[in-house]
Protein backbone atom coordinates (compact mmCIF):
# COMPACT_ATOMS: atom_id res chain seq x y z
CA UNK A 1 0.00 0.00 0.00
CA UNK A 2 2.93 2.30 0.60
CA UNK A 3 3.82 2.60 -3.05
CA UNK A 4 5.66 5.69 -4.16
CA UNK A 5 5.45 4.99 -7.89
CA UNK A 6 3.04 7.47 -9.41
CA UNK A 7 1.62 7.17 -12.93
CA UNK A 8 0.05 10.19 -14.56
CA UNK A 9 -0.12 11.91 -17.92
CA UNK A 10 1.32 15.26 -18.97
CA UNK A 11 0.10 16.86 -22.20
CA UNK A 12 -1.16 13.46 -23.34
CA UNK A 13 2.06 11.54 -22.64
CA UNK A 14 2.29 8.85 -19.95
CA UNK A 15 4.76 9.53 -17.13
CA UNK A 16 5.97 7.50 -14.18
CA UNK A 17 7.30 9.33 -11.14
CA UNK A 18 9.32 7.52 -8.54
CA UNK A 19 10.56 10.30 -6.26
CA UNK A 20 9.50 12.03 -3.07
CA UNK A 21 5.65 12.17 -2.96
CA UNK A 22 5.83 15.56 -1.25
CA UNK A 23 7.63 17.20 -4.15
CA UNK A 24 5.50 19.79 -5.86
CA UNK A 25 4.02 19.14 -9.30
CA UNK A 26 5.51 22.50 -10.32
CA UNK A 27 9.07 21.35 -9.63
CA UNK A 28 8.61 18.02 -11.39
CA UNK A 29 7.22 19.78 -14.48
CA UNK A 30 10.04 22.31 -14.60
CA UNK A 31 13.02 20.22 -13.50
CA UNK A 32 12.32 16.57 -14.38
CA UNK A 33 10.11 17.04 -17.43
CA UNK A 34 11.80 20.21 -18.70
CA UNK A 35 8.51 22.04 -19.13
CA UNK A 36 9.34 25.52 -17.83
CA UNK A 37 6.05 27.14 -18.89
CA UNK A 38 4.57 27.06 -15.40
CA UNK A 39 6.45 29.60 -13.28
CA UNK A 40 7.08 29.89 -9.56
CA UNK A 41 5.92 33.28 -8.35
CA UNK A 42 4.84 33.13 -4.73
CA UNK A 43 5.03 29.37 -4.09
CA UNK A 44 1.90 29.50 -1.94
CA UNK A 45 -1.02 29.44 -4.36
CA UNK A 46 -1.60 33.18 -4.36
CA UNK A 47 -0.27 34.40 -7.71
CA UNK A 48 -1.34 31.82 -10.31
CA UNK A 49 1.94 31.88 -12.28
CA UNK A 50 2.17 28.09 -11.85
CA UNK A 51 -1.39 27.39 -13.05
CA UNK A 52 -1.99 24.16 -14.97
CA UNK A 53 -5.10 22.10 -15.67
CA UNK A 54 -5.41 18.95 -13.55
CA UNK A 55 -8.13 16.65 -14.91
CA UNK A 56 -9.43 19.70 -16.74
CA UNK A 57 -9.61 21.93 -13.67
CA UNK A 58 -7.41 24.97 -13.07
CA UNK A 59 -5.03 24.41 -10.12
CA UNK A 60 -1.89 25.98 -8.66
CA UNK A 61 0.82 23.40 -9.31
CA UNK A 62 2.95 24.83 -6.47
CA UNK A 63 0.61 23.38 -3.84
CA UNK A 64 -0.03 20.04 -5.54
CA UNK A 65 1.95 17.17 -3.98
CA UNK A 66 3.12 14.53 -6.46
CA UNK A 67 1.69 11.82 -4.20
CA UNK A 68 -1.85 13.09 -4.85
CA UNK A 69 -1.90 13.03 -8.67
CA UNK A 70 -1.79 9.29 -9.45
CA UNK A 71 -3.93 8.55 -12.53
CA UNK A 72 -4.56 12.22 -13.23
CA UNK A 73 -4.09 14.21 -16.38
CA UNK A 74 -1.96 17.36 -16.41
CA UNK A 75 -2.16 19.98 -19.15
CA UNK A 76 0.51 22.71 -19.22
CA UNK A 77 0.86 25.69 -21.53
CA UNK A 78 3.31 23.65 -23.63
CA UNK A 79 0.54 21.15 -24.36
CA UNK A 80 -2.17 23.78 -24.77
CA UNK A 81 -0.21 25.75 -27.35
CA UNK A 82 -0.35 22.81 -29.76
CA UNK A 83 -4.16 22.82 -29.76
CA UNK A 84 -6.50 25.03 -31.81
CA UNK A 85 -7.85 26.51 -28.59
CA UNK A 86 -4.35 27.28 -27.33
CA UNK A 87 -3.33 28.93 -30.60
CA UNK A 88 -6.48 31.04 -30.55
CA UNK A 89 -5.83 32.25 -26.99
CA UNK A 90 -2.15 32.95 -27.59
CA UNK A 91 -2.85 34.96 -30.77
CA UNK A 92 -5.53 36.91 -28.95
CA UNK A 93 -3.04 37.71 -26.15
CA UNK A 94 -0.54 39.00 -28.71
CA UNK A 95 -3.10 41.05 -30.61
CA UNK A 96 -4.69 42.53 -27.49
CA UNK A 97 -1.34 43.61 -26.06
CA UNK A 98 -1.88 41.35 -23.07
CA UNK A 99 1.78 40.36 -22.71
CA UNK A 100 4.37 42.67 -21.21
CA UNK A 101 7.09 41.02 -19.13
CA UNK A 102 5.46 37.64 -19.79
CA UNK A 103 6.00 36.02 -16.39
CA UNK A 104 2.31 35.69 -15.59
CA UNK A 105 1.32 34.82 -19.17
CA UNK A 106 1.48 30.99 -19.10
CA UNK A 107 -0.71 30.97 -15.97
CA UNK A 108 -3.06 33.57 -17.44
CA UNK A 109 -3.37 31.53 -20.65
CA UNK A 110 -4.24 28.39 -18.65
CA UNK A 111 -6.82 30.36 -16.63
CA UNK A 112 -8.26 31.72 -19.89
CA UNK A 113 -8.60 28.18 -21.26
CA UNK A 114 -10.37 27.14 -18.03
CA UNK A 115 -12.78 30.10 -18.33
CA UNK A 116 -13.60 29.37 -21.98
CA UNK A 117 -14.06 25.64 -21.38
CA UNK A 118 -16.64 26.42 -18.75
CA UNK A 119 -18.29 29.25 -20.66
CA UNK A 120 -17.36 29.82 -24.34
CA UNK A 121 -18.97 33.26 -24.29
CA UNK A 122 -18.07 34.72 -20.90
CA UNK A 123 -19.09 38.25 -19.92
CA UNK A 124 -16.54 40.61 -18.40
CA UNK A 125 -17.50 39.74 -14.82
CA UNK A 126 -17.03 36.02 -15.50
CA UNK A 127 -13.64 36.67 -17.10
CA UNK A 128 -12.42 38.82 -14.21
CA UNK A 129 -13.61 36.24 -11.69
CA UNK A 130 -11.92 33.47 -13.65
CA UNK A 131 -8.64 35.41 -13.70
CA UNK A 132 -8.91 36.53 -10.08
CA UNK A 133 -6.30 34.04 -8.84
CA UNK A 134 -3.70 35.22 -11.35
CA UNK A 135 -1.61 38.29 -10.60
CA UNK A 136 -0.09 40.54 -13.27
CA UNK A 137 2.09 43.47 -12.23
CA UNK A 138 2.49 44.98 -15.72
CA UNK A 139 -0.70 45.23 -17.72
CA UNK A 140 -3.29 46.40 -15.20
CA UNK A 141 -5.39 43.44 -16.41
CA UNK A 142 -7.58 45.28 -18.94
CA UNK A 143 -5.65 43.98 -21.96
CA UNK A 144 -5.79 40.44 -20.56
CA UNK A 145 -9.55 40.68 -20.13
CA UNK A 146 -9.73 42.02 -23.72
CA UNK A 147 -7.64 39.06 -24.91
CA UNK A 148 -10.07 36.55 -23.40
CA UNK A 149 -13.00 38.39 -25.03
CA UNK A 150 -11.14 38.40 -28.35
CA UNK A 151 -10.36 34.69 -28.09
CA UNK A 152 -14.00 34.00 -27.31
CA UNK A 153 -15.15 35.95 -30.40
CA UNK A 154 -12.57 34.52 -32.78
CA UNK A 155 -12.79 30.98 -31.47
CA UNK A 156 -16.54 30.45 -31.83
CA UNK A 157 -17.22 26.71 -31.86
CA UNK A 158 -13.79 25.80 -30.47
CA UNK A 159 -14.93 25.40 -26.86
CA UNK B 1 11.49 11.00 2.64
CA UNK B 2 8.33 10.70 4.76
CA UNK B 3 6.12 7.65 4.55
CA UNK B 4 3.35 8.48 2.13
CA UNK B 5 0.17 6.46 1.77
CA UNK B 6 -2.42 6.55 -0.97
CA UNK B 7 -5.25 4.30 0.27
CA UNK B 8 -7.86 3.17 -2.25
CA UNK B 9 -10.74 2.76 0.17
CA UNK B 10 -12.02 4.54 3.23
CA UNK B 11 -11.49 1.38 5.28
CA UNK B 12 -7.86 1.23 4.23
CA UNK B 13 -7.49 4.94 5.03
CA UNK B 14 -8.81 4.41 8.56
CA UNK B 15 -6.35 1.61 9.25
CA UNK B 16 -3.44 3.70 7.90
CA UNK B 17 -4.62 6.50 10.16
CA UNK B 18 -4.82 4.30 13.26
CA UNK B 19 -1.67 2.26 12.55
CA UNK B 20 0.61 5.10 11.49
CA UNK B 21 -1.15 8.33 12.56
CA UNK B 22 -0.69 9.59 8.99
CA UNK B 23 -1.79 13.19 8.42
CA UNK B 24 -4.69 13.36 5.93
CA UNK B 25 -3.76 15.48 2.88
CA UNK B 26 -6.57 16.48 0.52
CA UNK B 27 -5.97 19.52 -1.72
CA UNK B 28 -2.77 20.58 0.02
CA UNK B 29 -3.65 24.26 -0.08
CA UNK B 30 -2.92 24.66 3.63
CA UNK B 31 -0.43 21.88 4.42
CA UNK B 32 1.77 22.35 1.34
CA UNK B 33 2.02 26.06 2.14
CA UNK B 34 2.51 25.75 5.90
CA UNK B 35 5.33 23.26 5.37
CA UNK B 36 6.69 24.89 2.24
CA UNK B 37 10.40 24.29 1.79
CA UNK B 38 13.02 26.12 -0.22
CA UNK B 39 12.06 26.29 -3.86
CA UNK B 40 12.38 22.92 -5.65
CA UNK B 41 12.61 20.94 -2.39
CA UNK B 42 9.78 18.66 -1.20
CA UNK B 43 7.35 20.10 1.33
CA UNK B 44 8.46 19.42 4.90
CA UNK B 45 5.27 17.96 6.34
CA UNK B 46 6.56 16.06 9.39
CA UNK B 47 5.64 12.43 9.91
CA UNK B 48 3.63 10.10 7.71
CA UNK B 49 1.18 11.59 5.23
CA UNK B 50 -1.90 10.05 3.65
CA UNK B 51 -3.58 11.31 0.48
CA UNK B 52 -7.38 11.36 0.88
CA UNK B 53 -8.49 13.31 -2.21
CA UNK B 54 -8.81 10.07 -4.22
CA UNK B 55 -11.31 8.48 -1.81
CA UNK B 56 -14.55 8.34 -3.81
CA UNK B 57 -16.47 7.42 -0.65
CA UNK B 58 -15.76 10.90 0.68
CA UNK B 59 -16.86 12.74 -2.48
CA UNK B 60 -20.59 13.12 -2.20
CA UNK B 61 -23.42 15.39 -1.23
CA UNK B 62 -26.58 13.67 -0.05
CA UNK B 63 -29.51 13.95 2.30
CA UNK B 64 -29.32 11.53 5.19
CA UNK B 65 -31.18 11.40 8.53
CA UNK B 66 -32.57 14.91 8.13
CA UNK B 67 -29.16 16.36 7.33
CA UNK B 68 -27.46 17.54 4.17
CA UNK B 69 -24.12 15.73 4.25
CA UNK B 70 -21.09 17.06 2.41
CA UNK B 71 -18.29 14.51 1.97
CA UNK B 72 -14.88 15.53 3.28
CA UNK B 73 -12.91 15.08 0.05
CA UNK B 74 -15.15 17.13 -2.24
CA UNK B 75 -13.34 20.21 -3.59
CA UNK B 76 -14.95 23.54 -2.64
CA UNK B 77 -15.92 24.35 -6.24
CA UNK B 78 -17.94 21.16 -6.47
CA UNK B 79 -19.68 21.97 -3.20
CA UNK B 80 -20.33 25.49 -4.45
CA UNK B 81 -21.85 24.29 -7.73
CA UNK B 82 -24.37 22.05 -5.96
CA UNK B 83 -27.76 23.76 -5.87
CA UNK B 84 -28.78 21.94 -2.69
CA UNK B 85 -26.33 23.71 -0.39
CA UNK B 86 -27.59 26.68 1.66
CA UNK B 87 -27.05 30.11 0.09
CA UNK B 88 -25.19 31.32 3.18
CA UNK B 89 -22.56 28.62 2.68
CA UNK B 90 -22.42 29.27 -1.08
CA UNK B 91 -21.87 33.00 -0.46
CA UNK B 92 -18.93 32.26 1.83
CA UNK B 93 -17.33 29.58 -0.36
CA UNK B 94 -17.58 31.82 -3.41
CA UNK B 95 -15.24 34.30 -1.71
CA UNK B 96 -12.65 31.79 -0.53
CA UNK B 97 -9.34 32.28 -2.38
CA UNK B 98 -9.73 31.98 -6.18
CA UNK B 99 -11.11 29.33 -8.57
CA UNK B 100 -7.78 27.48 -8.89
CA UNK B 101 -7.46 26.95 -5.13
CA UNK B 102 -11.14 26.08 -4.77
CA UNK B 103 -10.57 23.24 -7.25
CA UNK B 104 -8.19 21.72 -4.68
CA UNK B 105 -9.30 22.87 -1.22
CA UNK B 106 -12.00 21.04 0.74
CA UNK B 107 -14.55 22.01 3.37
CA UNK B 108 -13.08 19.48 5.80
CA UNK B 109 -9.62 20.96 5.26
CA UNK B 110 -10.85 24.49 5.92
CA UNK B 111 -12.38 23.31 9.20
CA UNK B 112 -9.46 21.15 10.34
CA UNK B 113 -7.02 23.98 9.56
CA UNK B 114 -9.02 25.83 12.24
CA UNK B 115 -8.01 29.33 11.27
CA UNK B 116 -9.79 32.07 13.26
CA UNK B 117 -10.46 33.59 9.83
CA UNK B 118 -11.75 30.40 8.15
CA UNK B 119 -14.47 31.58 5.78
CA UNK B 120 -16.59 28.43 5.72
CA UNK B 121 -16.99 28.39 9.48
CA UNK B 122 -19.35 31.38 10.14
CA UNK B 123 -22.16 29.98 7.94
CA UNK B 124 -21.61 26.46 9.31
CA UNK B 125 -21.92 27.82 12.86
CA UNK B 126 -25.16 29.69 12.27
CA UNK B 127 -26.78 26.65 10.67
CA UNK B 128 -25.81 24.39 13.62
CA UNK B 129 -23.74 22.15 11.35
CA UNK B 130 -22.05 19.07 12.77
CA UNK B 131 -18.86 17.25 11.85
CA UNK B 132 -18.85 13.45 11.49
CA UNK B 133 -15.59 11.81 12.48
CA UNK B 134 -14.59 8.26 11.66
CA UNK B 135 -11.97 5.90 13.05
CA UNK B 136 -11.44 2.14 12.81
CA UNK B 137 -13.12 1.95 16.22
CA UNK B 138 -16.30 3.75 15.21
CA UNK B 139 -17.78 7.15 14.53
CA UNK B 140 -18.89 10.22 16.44
CA UNK B 141 -20.55 13.45 15.48
CA UNK B 142 -19.44 16.75 17.01
CA UNK B 143 -21.16 20.15 16.91
CA UNK B 144 -19.29 22.61 14.74
CA UNK B 145 -19.03 24.95 17.73
CA UNK B 146 -17.23 22.27 19.77
CA UNK B 147 -15.02 20.95 16.99
CA UNK B 148 -12.64 23.90 16.77
CA UNK B 149 -11.06 24.70 20.14
CA UNK B 150 -8.43 27.31 19.25
CA UNK B 151 -6.24 28.62 16.45
CA UNK B 152 -5.17 25.50 14.51
CA UNK B 153 -6.68 23.25 17.18
CA UNK B 154 -9.58 20.83 16.85
CA UNK B 155 -10.86 17.81 18.77
CA UNK B 156 -9.86 15.44 15.93
CA UNK B 157 -8.02 12.49 17.46
CA UNK B 158 -4.85 10.87 16.10
CA UNK B 159 -6.79 7.93 14.68
CA UNK B 160 -9.75 9.88 13.28
CA UNK B 161 -10.53 11.50 9.97
CA UNK B 162 -13.32 13.89 9.05
CA UNK B 163 -15.95 11.99 7.09
CA UNK B 164 -18.45 14.75 6.34
CA UNK B 165 -19.94 18.04 7.37
CA UNK B 166 -23.65 17.80 8.16
CA UNK B 167 -26.17 20.60 7.91
CA UNK B 168 -29.64 20.21 9.46
CA UNK B 169 -32.27 20.04 6.68
CA UNK B 170 -34.41 22.14 9.00
CA UNK B 171 -32.20 25.09 8.25
CA UNK B 172 -31.68 24.21 4.59
CA UNK B 173 -35.45 24.22 4.09
CA UNK B 174 -36.21 27.46 5.87
CA UNK B 175 -33.15 29.48 4.86
CA UNK B 176 -34.77 31.03 1.79
CA UNK B 177 -37.64 32.43 3.86
CA UNK B 178 -35.34 34.44 6.11
CA UNK B 179 -33.03 37.42 5.75
CA UNK B 180 -29.45 36.52 4.88
CA UNK B 181 -26.39 38.67 4.81
CA UNK B 182 -22.79 37.62 4.33
CA UNK B 183 -19.91 40.08 4.14
CA UNK B 184 -16.20 39.47 3.99
CA UNK B 185 -13.65 42.23 4.37
CA UNK B 186 -10.20 41.54 2.95
CA UNK B 187 -7.43 43.56 1.36
CA UNK B 188 -8.60 42.52 -2.08
CA UNK B 189 -11.44 40.53 -3.59
CA UNK B 190 -9.60 37.27 -4.37
CA UNK B 191 -6.98 35.31 -2.44
CA UNK B 192 -7.19 37.59 0.59
CA UNK B 193 -7.54 36.41 4.17
CA UNK B 194 -10.56 37.78 5.98
CA UNK B 195 -9.92 40.74 8.23
CA UNK B 196 -13.54 40.34 9.27
CA UNK B 197 -16.36 38.16 8.08
CA UNK B 198 -19.98 38.36 9.14
CA UNK B 199 -22.70 35.84 8.53
CA UNK B 200 -26.21 36.84 9.56
CA UNK B 201 -29.53 35.11 9.16
CA UNK B 202 -32.92 35.67 10.78
CA UNK B 203 -36.55 34.82 10.31
CA UNK B 204 -38.99 37.70 10.10
CA UNK B 205 -42.53 37.77 11.34
CA UNK B 206 -44.64 40.90 11.11
CA UNK B 207 -41.62 43.18 11.18
CA UNK B 208 -39.92 41.35 14.02
CA UNK B 209 -36.69 39.41 13.68
CA UNK B 210 -36.84 35.96 15.28
CA UNK B 211 -34.37 33.12 15.49
CA UNK B 212 -31.52 35.56 14.90
CA UNK B 213 -28.22 33.90 14.04
CA UNK B 214 -24.94 35.77 13.81
CA UNK B 215 -21.35 34.58 13.54
CA UNK B 216 -18.14 36.57 13.19
CA UNK B 217 -14.85 35.46 11.70
CA UNK B 218 -11.34 36.81 12.36
CA UNK B 219 -12.29 38.56 15.60
CA UNK B 220 -11.20 36.02 18.24
CA UNK B 221 -9.17 32.85 18.73
CA UNK B 222 -11.88 30.94 16.88
CA UNK B 223 -14.79 31.97 14.71
CA UNK B 224 -17.53 32.90 17.18
CA UNK B 225 -21.29 32.64 17.16
CA UNK B 226 -22.99 35.40 19.13
CA UNK B 227 -25.80 33.63 20.91
CA UNK B 228 -26.44 36.07 23.76
CA UNK B 229 -26.70 39.09 21.50
CA UNK B 230 -29.26 37.24 19.41
CA UNK B 231 -31.30 35.75 22.25
CA UNK B 232 -34.31 38.08 22.04
CA UNK B 233 -36.51 38.92 19.05
CA UNK B 234 -35.76 42.39 17.70
CA UNK B 235 -37.85 44.81 15.65
CA UNK B 236 -36.65 45.10 12.05
CA UNK B 237 -35.82 48.71 11.22
CA UNK B 238 -35.02 49.33 7.60
CA UNK B 239 -33.06 52.45 8.50
CA UNK B 240 -30.65 50.25 10.42
CA UNK B 241 -29.72 48.42 7.25
CA UNK B 242 -26.93 49.63 5.05
CA UNK B 243 -28.61 50.44 1.78
CA UNK B 244 -25.62 49.45 -0.32
CA UNK B 245 -25.28 46.07 1.35
CA UNK B 246 -25.34 43.23 -1.17
CA UNK B 247 -28.10 41.18 0.38
CA UNK B 248 -30.04 43.59 2.57
CA UNK B 249 -33.73 43.77 1.88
Amino acid sequence: MKDNKIEFTVNGGKKVYDGDPLRRLLDVLREDLELPGAKEGCGEGECGACSVLLDGKLVNSCVVAMGTIGGKDVLTVEGLKETEQGKCIIEAYADAGAVQCGFCTPGMVMASEAILRENPEPDEQTIRKGLSGNLCRCTGYDQIVDAVKLASERGKGLW
Amino acid sequence: MVNFYCPETLEEALSVRSDHGAVPLAGGTDLMVRFENWSSLPAGIPGPVMSVGQLEELKYIREEDGQLCIGAALPLNQVLEDQRIPRSLAAALDEIAAPSLRNLATLAGNIQNASPAADSVPPLLIMDARVRLLSSAGSRTVDMGDFITGPGKTVLKEDEIIESVRIPMDFVNKEAAGILSYRKVGTRKANALSKLSVCFWAETEKGVLKDIRLALGAVAATVVRLKEACARPAPLRRSACRRDGPSCR
